[in-house]
């Protein structure tokens, strides 16, 4: 602001305003806003373009070939990768789990992001560091996590067990990231225990928007902490929980990291998600091509749910 | 909200106390397992290892040209989409922001094939791009978001000064747009030191990675020494936790401004 009223002062020209200009020119000046206006968004749309667009290109044209990604030769196979990949039980299996894995995370991190940010809302004492608390593992690597929760999940010497065995509660003892049926689950508190910390602070900051009067008059009504959240606080806060639930919904698309570092999608492929079957497919098994052909069903699902975020977005405003 | 009964606020604090301590288990046990056996010697040898130090210069490298790199691109576009006009604006917007939604491992194929093909990969240059590429779009709506909230006027009455679009850029609201700058920087930085599965997928060097490899690193070289493994899980997450600490204010309102709106 400072700035802006020190440059009026400096300068107190005043060019001439043009008067309603004849067309050609006016034209002339709608092609130098253009070009203005194009010349600062260039860098920044051509590095898309050349990066992602030409990727997602590259993935149309190499999902209709056989190519292992060695060799010079490239057979062209029209859809057959498609056919294949809709015939595969591991790609179903990869779609699966990445919808266990999608549904759990959006619900449990939006509830308990909702629950903290309620409590977090209350006058307290320590109310900040709480916050910086759970939010906290939003800025640590996965790896780290993976790590530390590996440590955690051991089935010799991990934390769980060994507290489970004190309390004498030792026959609920799993073999946490090394079960078939148990895996995916830890994985999924992993990145519950990651993100949670972004969905609180999303809700406590549209919290803070709404009005005091909301809450008091909840409370004048004798309604309690649960049926207060849940009737009042709750359907105040519908934009944000759509947020939430989408971007969960492509964090979950985007998911490999904790997964890769956890398990490598194993025990057998009980946690094989779309993107490490993706990355296994081309990097390790050399099925470029096949590889390219679940990598366009990925940027279509991404893109779908992109396109119908826009239009809700769009009638909610 | 103030609580009405001091059951209430028992309630409350017990709770979010009891959910502080499981959150920050995971943490101490990464302390507590670096310290394992040799206590701090697992820092000392993990350090004089020749190729942590790498690692880490590594992360810096990278880090340093991605954050310059895509944080001037973003200054310019931000300032272009918010306030300028001019023809195409929203679809280009869109065609940039769409990106926000696409999982790298979706273009590893592409990125792989042409970097190989460029001699791109176990290299600086190549992992740097496709990192900016990745950021671009979240970067955009961040700075975009904030822009917009400065009024039009601060436009309008330069531009009757007869300052260049390029004079009002840069003096009026370059000046204006430090926080979101700031705030896209730090993460930039998140989003490139914590970078995995591109380093994963281009960098199999062990000179060239950063330190994300480091544990997949230590894990294999030292045959799995679990004290050295934390050790280095601690170091490599030290940069962030100092940025956590001086700048989660700004992490707090880039989260909310960021997000999709």
């Amino acid at each position: 602001m400072q700035q802006a009223t020190d440059l009026t002062k400096s300068k107190p020209k005043l060019t001439s305003v043009p008067p309603s200009a004849p067309n050609p020119i006016r034209k002339k000046e709608r092609m130098k806003q253009n070009l203005i206006g194009w010349a600062f968004v260039a860098p920044t749309v051509l590095f898309v373009i050349a990066f992602i667009y030409y990727g997602i290109f590259y993935n149309a044209y190499h999902s209709l070939f056989s190519w292992d990604g060695i060799s010079f030769e490239k057979v062209y196979v029209g859809f057959e990768n498609f056919g294949r990949m809709f015939k595969d039980p591991e790609f179903y299996n990869a779609l699966k789990n990445t919808g266990i894995f999608t549904v759990l995370t959006v619900t449990i991190q939006a509830g308990l992001g909702l629950v903290l940010a309620y409590l977090l809302h209350t006058k307290g004492v320590g109310r900040t560091f709480f916050k910086s608390v759970f939010f906290f593992p939003v800025v640590l690597s996965p790896v780290v996590l993976g790590a530390a929760f590996t440590q955690i999940f051991d089935f010799q010497f991990g934390y769980i067990n060994e507290f489970l065995r004190m309390i004498g509660l030792g026959a609920f003892e799993q073999n946490w990231l090394g079960d078939q049926d148990v895996a995916l689950y830890a994985i999924i508190l992993i990145n519950i225990f990651q993100w949670t910390g972004s969905s609180m602070i999303m809700y406590y900051m549209a919290m803070l928007a709404i009005e005091r009067e909301v809450f008091e008059a909840a409370n004048i009504d004798g309604a309690g902490f649960w049926r207060t959240l849940w009737s009042v606080v709750f359907p105040n806060l519908k934009g944000t929980t759509f947020t939430l639930t989408i971007l969960g919904v492509i964090g979950g698309l985007k998911t490999f990291d904790i997964v890769w570092i956890s398990t490598q999608g194993g025990p057998g492929n009980s946690t094989e998600v779309i993107s490490t079957y993706l990355f296994r497919k081309s990097m390790l098994h050399q099925e470029v091509g096949y590889a390219s052909a679940v990598a366009v069903i990925l940027l279509a699902i991404a893109l779908g749910i992109t396109y119908f975020q826009m239009r809700v977005q769009k009638k909610m405003d | 909200m103030e609580l009405q009964t001091k059951k209430g606020r028992w309630f409350t604090n017990i709770g979010l106390s009891l959910m502080a301590i499981l959150w920050l288990f995971p943490i101490f046990v990464m302390f507590k397992e670096s310290l394992r056996v040799n206590g701090f010697e697992n820092y000392i040898a993990t350090l004089q290892n020749p190729n942590f130090p790498q690692f880490v210069l590594n992360s810096f490298i990278v880090a340093f040209f991605m954050i310059l790199i895509s944080i001037s691109f973003l200054a310019f576009a931000a300032f272009g989409f918010s306030k300028l006009q001019f023809a195409g604006k929203r679809l280009l917007f869109n065609l940039v922001l769409a990106g926000l939604m696409l999982p790298v491992a979706s273009l590893i194929v592409p990125l792989f094939f042409t970097l190989r093909t460029l001699d791109g990969l176990n290299s600086y240059w190549g992992l740097i791009g496709a990192e900016i590429a990745f950021f671009l779009p979240f970067g955009l709506m961040l700075i975009k978001s904030y822009f917009d909230e400065l009024p039009n006027e601060l436009m309008e009455a330069a531009h009757i000064d007869g300052a260049s679009t390029f004079q009002i850029f840069y003096k009026v609201m370059m000046p204006l747009a430090k926080p979101a700058l700031a705030t896209a920087t730090i993460y930039a930085f998140l989003n490139s030191w914590n970078e995995y599965l591109m380093v994963l997928t281009f960098m199999t060097d062990p000179a060239k990675q950063t330190v994300t490899m480091a544990p997949t690193f230590f894990t294999e070289a030292l045959g799995g020494d679990p004290g050295k493994l934390y050790a280095s899980l601690v170091l490599i997450s030290l940069p962030t936790m100092v940025f956590y600490i001086f700048f989660q204010r700004f992490l707090q309102k880039g989260m909310t401004s960021g997000a999709v709106k």
